[in-house]
C-alpha cells in the first residue's frame, strides 16, 4: 500500500515537472543556485593554456543574496589584494592596491577576462539567471532540462545565447554553453562533483573552457560556508579598500 | 636623518613582526633608461618595495617601505670615494606607516593615523582634486605619484554616503624632478620670463612656513555619494599650502644676484569629481577650483625694494580633467583623458592643455600587453596647435612569462614645435627597460 502511494506521488511529481514551463525551470535553477542566504568559499583556480602549461590563482569569494558579491585575490603575489565588488543596479568596482583606491568599472569591461581567467566580468556579475535571461525549453531528457537563454529585453550581454543543461533531479545547472554574437559556440562551463552540503547543492569543481583560445580555467572550492550571516559591511567600498 | 629613518623602519617592521597575523609582501624592480641620442644612462633605479600588514579584528597596521639604489657612482672628489653614498647612492623611503581602526568609538567611523597616502579623485594619475599629499615629481614620467603624509583621517559611512576629514599638521613640500630635470619645469615654478634655475642653485633659498599649526597645517573635507543616476560623485575642500614653490623675493647687489627666495603660497581648493558610464563607455571627470593667495615678487637691491610684480594673482583658476575608456570587440582597450592644467601649473592664463591617450591590446591570455598607441599631446591653444605643441609617443610592451614576473620594454619619442614644457625634453628620447618580481 505504502509502495503504491509512493509510486503515485512520484508519478504526480513527474507530471508536475513535465509540465513546468521554461520560466519555472529557470526559477528553480535560480532557487538551487542562489539558495543560501549567503556563502563564502576559498577558490583554487588553475589556468591551463593550449600547451597544457598551468598557472595558479587563489581567491576568497563572499556572496550575499543574489546581487552582492566580493572576490578578493590572495595569490599569486602580483595580483594579491585585487578585489572585485558587484552590487545591485549594475554597480561594479575594482580595487587595485597599487593605486590605493577603488574604481567604478564601466560595462564595456564586461566582455574582458577577469584576472586572466576564462570568466569575464559579465560572468562574475551577481545576477540571477532569471533577472538576465529569457528562457526557452528546448528539450527534456531523463537527466536534464535543456534551456536556451537569450538576453532579456533591456539587458545587454556579450553572448547571443546560452544553452543550459539543468539536472532534472535537483535543477542544478551542470553545463552551460556560451554562444558569441556571431552565434558560434565560444565557451563551455562544466560543473562536477555536485554535492549537497548542509541544505544546499554546490559544485565543488567548475571548469570554464574557452574554445577560441583553447584555454581552460578550473576552480576547486574549499572551506565552503553557508548562511553564516555575512554582514552587509563586507559588500561595501569601505571594505573593498581596506 | 638616515639613522632616524632606519630606527623608524626597524621599529615599524619589528612591531609588525611580533604580530601573529603579519603578511609581508613586496616587489623588486629594476628600472633603467638609456638616452637614444648619446646612448647615456638617463635613469637607473633598483627598488625593493616591502609592505607589512597585520590585522587584529578591527585594527589594521600597514607599512610600505622603499629601499633603493638610485643612480650610479656620483663621486666627484677623491674623498667621495670613501663615502658609500657617493659610490653606491642608496636611500630608504617610508611611503606609508599607519594604524587603521574600524568602528572607532562609534559604528561606521574609521580612524587612520600615521603616514598615509590619501588618494582623492577618479581620473587616471592626473587628479586636480588630489591635493592633500605632496607631489612626488622625482620621476616626471611617473606623474601622479605622491609622498605619504603624517595625517589623521576620519571616515564616516552612512548608506551610500561617505564623509571624510583629513588633518595634516606639518608642511612637506613636493619632491621636484631629479638633477637637471628641474630646469625643464623651471619657468612654471618661477613664473617669470627668466629661468632662474639656470643659475647656481646655491643662491636659491627655500622659505618654509613656520612650524606652527596655523602656518604649516593642511586639512581636507570630502563628501562622496555612490550611485546618483549611475554615477559616483564627490565634493571636496582642501585648505593649506601649495607644495610647489614660487619665486617671491630677489635680493641683488648692484653688480650681482645675491639670492632668490621661493615660498609656498596658501591655497583653498574646491573639488568635484564623478565616475560612471554611459552606454558602456566609462566616463570620469574632476574639477579643482583653486583660490590662491596673492604672491608679489619683490626685487630688492641692497635691501631696498625697487620693483614689485604680482606673480600669482588672487584670482581663482580651474584645473580639470575629463576621461573616457572603452574596450572594443577586438579586445583593444582605449583610455583618453583631456587635462587642463598639469599638476605644476597655476594661475589664470598659465594653464596648458593636454590630451593623454593609451590604446593597448593583450595577447597570450593576458601575458603580453602591447601599448601600441600611448602618449600625449601638449598645447596652449587649439588654434596654435600646429606651431606650438609637444607630442610624446610612448609605445610599450610588457610580458609576464610566469606569475609574479613582469618584463617591460618601451620608448619615449618627443616631437615639438614652439615653447612647451615637454618640448624641452625633445633631446631626451629614450628607451627603457623594467623588470619587476612580486613576492
Amino acid at each position: 500500500m505504502l509502495f503504491n502511494f509512493a509510486l503515485f506521488l512520484l508519478f504526480v511529481v513527474n507530471i508536475s515537472f513535465a509540465q513546468l514551463t521554461a520560466t519555472e525551470i529557470l526559477k528553480k535553477v535560480d532557487d538551487v543556485s542562489y539558495a543560501p542566504k549567503d556563502q563564502f568559499y576559498k577558490s583554487k583556480v588553475t589556468l591551463i593554456d593550449k600547451n597544457g602549461r598551468e598557472t595558479h590563482r587563489e581567491a576568497l569569494m563572499y556572496q550575499k543574496g543574489t546581487n552582492k558579491r566580493l572576490v578578493r585575490f590572495t595569490e599569486p603575489a602580483d595580483i594579491r589584494g585585487i578585489g572585485f565588488l558587484s552590487l545591485p543596479e549594475d554597480a561594479n568596482y575594482v580595487y587595485l592596491p597599487a593605486f590605493k583606491k577603488s574604481r567604478r568599472i564601466a560595462s564595456h569591461i564586461k566582455n574582458q577576462n577577469f584576472a586572466g581567467t576564462d570568466f569575464t566580468y559579465e560572468d562574475m556579475e551577481a545576477l540571477t539567471y532569471s533577472e538576465k535571461w529569457e528562457p526557452e525549453l528546448l528539450q527534456k531528457s531523463e537527466s536534464h532540462y535543456v534551456l536556451k537563454l537569450t538576453p532579456k529585453k533591456g539587458r545587454t550581454s556579450d553572448y547571443s545565447k546560452l544553452i543550459m543543461y539543468a539536472r532534472t533531479d535537483n535543477f542544478y545547472p551542470e553545463k552551460i554553453e556560451y554562444y558569441d554574437k556571431a552565434n558560434n559556440l565560444c565557451k563551455i562551463l562544466t560543473r562536477r562533483r555536485i554535492e549537497k552540503i548542509g541544505n544546499y547543492w554546490v559544485a565543488i569543481e567548475t571548469e570554464m573552457k574557452d574554445l577560441r583560445k583553447n584555454h581552460t580555467t578550473k576552480l576547486i572550492l574549499e572551506d565552503i560556508k553557508f548562511d553564516t550571516n555575512l554582514s552587509d559591511d563586507i559588500f561595501t567600498i569601505r571594505n573593498l579598500e581596506r | 636623518m638616515k639613522t632616524l629613518k632606519i630606527i623608524i623602519l626597524f621599529f615599524v617592521q619589528s612591531a609588525l613582526l611580533i604580530s601573529q597575523n603579519l603578511q609581508i609582501n613586496g616587489y623588486i624592480q629594476a628600472d633603467d633608461r638609456v638616452k637614444i641620442k648619446d646612448k647615456t644612462i638617463s635613469w637607473e633605479e633598483y627598488r625593493l618595495n616591502l609592505t607589512g600588514q597585520a590585522e587584529l579584528e578591527k585594527v589594521k597596521f600597514y607599512s610600505e617601505v622603499w629601499l633603493r639604489n638610485f643612480g650610479s657612482n656620483n663621486a666627484k672628489k677623491i674623498s667621495d670615494l670613501s663615502d658609500r653614498n657617493y659610490v653606491e647612492p642608496f636611500d630608504i623611503k617610508i611611503r606609508e606607516a599607519y594604524v587603521d581602526v574600524k568602528d572607532f568609538i562609534v559604528d561606521n567611523l574609521d580612524l587612520k593615523v600615521g603616514r598615509q597616502r590619501i588618494a582623492w579623485g577618479t581620473a587616471d594619475r592626473l587628479n586636480p582634486t588630489d591635493n592633500l599629499n605632496p607631489d612626488d615629481l622625482e620621476d616626471i614620467w611617473d606623474y601622479g605619484r605622491h609622498l605619504g603624509s603624517n595625517a589623521i583621517k576620519l571616515s564616516y559611512y552612512i548608506g551610500d554616503f561617505t564623509f571624510t576629514g583629513v588633518f595634516i599638521p606639518t608642511f612637506t613640500p613636493a619632491v621636484l624632478p631629479r638633477g637637471d630635470w628641474i630646469k625643464i619645469f623651471a619657468t612654471e615654478f618661477s613664473k617669470t620670463e627668466h629661468n632662474y634655475f639656470e643659475i647656481s642653485d646655491s643662491i636659491i633659498k627655500i622659505q618654509n612656513p613656520d612650524a606652527s599649526l596655523k602656518e604649516a597645517s593642511k586639512f581636507g573635507l570630502k563628501i562622496s555619494k555612490r550611485n546618483i543616476l549611475g554615477f559616483d560623485v564627490s565634493l571636496s575642500y582642501v585648505q593649506g599650502r601649495d607644495d610647489i614653490p614660487i619665486i617671491s623675493k630677489i635680493f641683488a647687489k648692484p653688480s650681482y644676484l645675491d639670492s632668490i627666495h621661493l615660498s609656498f603660497p596658501r591655497m583653498k581648493i574646491f573639488g568635484f569629481d564623478f565616475a560612471g558610464d554611459i552606454k558602456g563607455v566609462g566616463i570620469w571627470g574632476e574639477i579643482g577650483i583653486f583660490y590662491p593667495e596673492e604672491v608679489i615678487l619683490e626685487t630688492l637691491i641692497q635691501n631696498i625694494p625697487i620693483q614689485r610684480e604680482t606673480i600669482l594673482e588672487k584670482k581663482n583658476y580651474t584645473r580639470f580633467v575629463f576621461g573616457l575608456d572603452y574596450t572594443f570587440k577586438n579586445g583593444v582597450y582605449a583610455n583618453v583623458q583631456y587635462l587642463h592644467g598639469f599638476l605644476h601649473e597655476r594661475g589664470r592664463g598659465n594653464l596648458k592643455n593636454y590630451i593623454v591617450f593609451n590604446l593597448e591590446r593583450k595577447f597570450m591570455n593576458d601575458k603580453l600587453t602591447f601599448n601600441f598607441l600611448s602618449g600625449g599631446i601638449e598645447f596652449k591653444r587649439g588654434k596654435e596647435i600646429k606651431n606650438n605643441h609637444a607630442f610624446i609617443y610612448n609605445p610599450q610592451v610588457s610580458y609576464s612569462p610566469i606569475d609574479n614576473i613582469e618584463l617591460i620594454v618601451g620608448g619615449r619619442i618627443i616631437e615639438s614645435r614652439g615653447k612647451t614644457t615637454f618640448g624641452r625634453l625633445s633631446d631626451r628620447d629614450e628607451i627603457y627597460f623594467r623588470v619587476k618580481y612580486s613576492f
